[in-house]
């Protein structure tokens, strides 16, 4: 069942002067109950600034979230929410957790002060049981030691506990969907294998559903019950993922994995896209993948829509009416 | 490839001062200990290693960008250390570095052009309009337009300003190359780009290659042989094939489980040792990965005595008193 849908999101940033970003446009995604979605996609490809919208953080002006758009969640249209009705499901309904717990975590505050905050924000515990809570809370993410952690501060921990330490946080509220926006790239590979671990478990031990941003498809592969992939502010592929990365169905999601350099299969030369992704300001006309598409022909000057390819499998691209062109 | 040893470096040593506590004796933190090792030349030695491995100072050891405290680097049968002045500038000729973030290293109020050409008048290859030209030829050699030339960094793209920071150190036509983490913060499509570039040019320049790098999945397109470093020591080095089939290593077993693969069925990267690698944790005496090491063989010896790093099976070396009976981490249920 679903429990946040967005469909059809676009946000635009306006700059002095300057041209107009559309660094979202025209994003449409669901997330089950319960279930671990991967939103993958590299830099400028929109994928934050669509994390950012869904609990509607980014700031306005300069950014503008297109009114014809919607993100549904338990119902409500969060889009439409004011300010007092949207503040509960902030942390409450849905949590976000970041790339860089060392710049999102306050450096002049203890962990304990900060989790506390957090705490009594949505409960409405004295300072004695929330300190007990955050405490609790500390220990279901794997901070061992945690009444110790508590008094320390966010320089005097390492970086997987910090990371530790902002789950943490975002789980204080009961939210059910946690957005993790690359939670696991200013990590080491041995910690990052640890953090998932932790996301995978929080998942199966408490229900929680999961969007899960990274621009690393092998992360993704590992973790993932549904991928979807955004390109120049679309989602441009979406399916099961054990079908996306089997059978791709979109020109880019295919070329972007036989890119990945893999430990399991040494290869001197990698296959690489030509060209390099567009900016947000001037995306191309009709396919946007069209420039670096190897398949590329007359139909793509028209935008192909979002149709299905297979079981619970959609792509943007028109290969999918025509699959002989794709050749042997 | 030959055997000739371009790059040999013994027991060198380097460490930094930590921050002084009042009344107490000031720490060094020692970020490279003891660390020996050799690049033949034609060939691409890899140096994996997680954050505060050491792997960077050592590769500025390496071109003596700083001084280590202790130990000897030899390049080309030239002791460095020893070297001074214009004997030293001949030899940085011959050996240069590309850094992780061209954005950093780039000056952002010159033109990218100049920025490849300043070398070439600095080392008297060329002057004037013979320099520009060798420029424009580099940059082209690298896959950028000769109009770029004029363009400012910021103009460029983070590949393109990669392209320009290899093309600045080919500009002296070097026979070695220290990459120091060369697309780790490139998009996957463009570190594609990057890394195809940087096996063309080793070929057709036979150059010789110290990789440094996090991403043992980067590393395995490059390197014809790894070293692992684990803070500060060198725990495994071996020919690239036979440590990712069979790691000797608990640690380099570690490091490739938890790995992530582009394929559902090879299941989630594996987090086969806890904790993280600290150097504050590091024990004084035994072995470095004592307290993390998931060998089910760990015993006392482990924690008095610090293991040598041993050639274990023929161009195999580890430091671990079980390397012959590795670690191997079980498959995924």
């Amino acid at each position: 069942m679903t429990l946040l849908s967005v469909q059809d999101l676009t946000v635009t940033f306006r700059t002095r002067g300057g041209p107009v970003s559309r660094p979202v446009d025209g994003a449409s995604l669901d997330l089950e109950r319960g279930e671990l979605l991967a939103l993958v996609g590299e830099s400028g490809c929109g994928k934050t600034t669509l994390a950012l919208s869904l609990l509607r953080l980014i700031p306005e002006p300069p950014g503008r979230i297109d009114p014809s758009g919607r993100i549904t969640f338990d119902g409500a249209d969060l889009l439409r929410l004011s300010p007092a009705e949207l503040r509960p499901v902030r942390g409450g309904g849905i949590a976000l957790i970041f790339q860089d717990p060392g710049s999102s975590l306050n450096p002049v505050l203890t962990i304990g002060a900060q989790v506390v905050e957090v705490v009594r924000a949505h409960t409405t515990l004295d300072r004695r049981a929330a300190r007990a809570r955050a405490r609790g809370l500390l220990a279901s993410v794997g901070v061992g030691d945690a009444e110790y952690r508590l008094d320390q501060y966010p320089h005097q921990l390492s970086g997987g506990l910090r990371q530790r330490a902002m789950i943490a946080m975002a789980l204080a509220g009961n939210p059910r969907v946690l957005i993790a926006d690359e939670p696991t790239t200013a990590l080491d590979v041995t910690v990052q294998a640890q953090i998932l671990d932790l996301l995978a478990d929080l998942k199966r031990r408490l229900g929680l559903a999961i969007l899960f941003i990274t621009h690393d498809l092998s992360l993704a592969a590992g973790v993932a019950d549904r991928v979807a992939v955004m390109y120049a502010g679309r989602v441009v592929e979406q399916a099961p993922a054990a079908r996306l990365f089997a059978a791709p169905s979109h020109p880019y999601t295919a070329a972007l994995l036989a890119a990945i350099p893999r430990v399991d299969r040494p290869a001197r030369r990698l296959s690489v896209i030509p060209g390099q992704p567009p900016p947000a300001t001037d995306w191309p006309r009709g396919c946007r993948f069209r420039p670096r598409c190897r398949y590329a022909w007359a139909r793509c000057a028209d935008e192909p829509p979002l149709q299905e390819a297979g079981p619970d499998h959609q792509a943007r691209c028109w290969l999918i009416n025509e699959p002989e062109r794709r050749g042997p | 490839m030959s055997t000739e040893r371009l790059l040999e470096i013994e027991q060198l040593v380097k460490g930094f001062p930590l921050p002084a506590a009042p009344f107490r004796a000031p720490l060094r933190l020692l970020a490279v200990d003891h660390v020996s090792l050799f690049v033949h030349r034609g060939e691409t030695l890899a140096l994996v290693g997680e954050s505060g491995s050491g792997k960077t100072t050592l590769g500025r050891c390496a071109l003596r960008l700083i001084e280590p405290d202790a130990g000897t680097v030899h390049f080309a049968g030239l002791n460095l250390l020893a070297l001074r002045g214009e004997a030293l500038r001949r030899l940085r000729r011959r050996a240069q570095m590309v850094f992780q973030d061209a954005t950093l290293s780039l000056n952002p109020r010159m033109r990218v052009g100049r920025a490849v050409g300043e070398p070439i008048e600095m080392h008297q290859v060329a002057r004037g309009a013979a320099a520009r030209e060798r420029a424009v030829a580099l940059l082209q050699e690298v896959g950028l337009d000769p109009a770029q030339a004029e363009c400012y960094p910021h103009q460029l793209s983070g590949g393109q300003r990669q392209r320009v920071g290899i093309a600045r150190a080919l500009s002296v036509d070097p026979e070695f190359l220290v990459l120091d983490e060369p697309v780790s913060s490139l998009d996957v499509s463009i570190g594609a780009q990057v890394l195809n570039l940087l096996a063309d040019l080793q070929e057709r320049r036979g150059l010789t290659y110290l990789l440094i790098a996090h991403d043992l999945a980067v590393v395995r397109h490059l390197a014809t042989r790894v070293a692992v470093m684990y803070l500060g020591r060198l725990v495994e080095s071996a020919p690239a094939d036979p440590l990712y089939r069979k790691p000797l290593h608990p640690y380099t077993a570690s490091l490739l489980a938890a790995a992530p693969v582009p394929d559902p069925a090879a299941g989630p990267p594996r987090a086969v040792i806890a904790g993280e690698p600290s150097s504050m944790a590091r024990p004084v005496r035994g072995c470095p990965f004592y307290p993390r090491c998931p060998h089910p063989a760990k015993d006392t010896r482990c924690k008095e005595e610090t293991p040598d790093l041993r050639e274990v099976e023929t161009g195999r070396w580890a430091a671990c008193h079980y390397a012959n009976d590795p670690f191997l981490a079980a498959p995924t249920p």
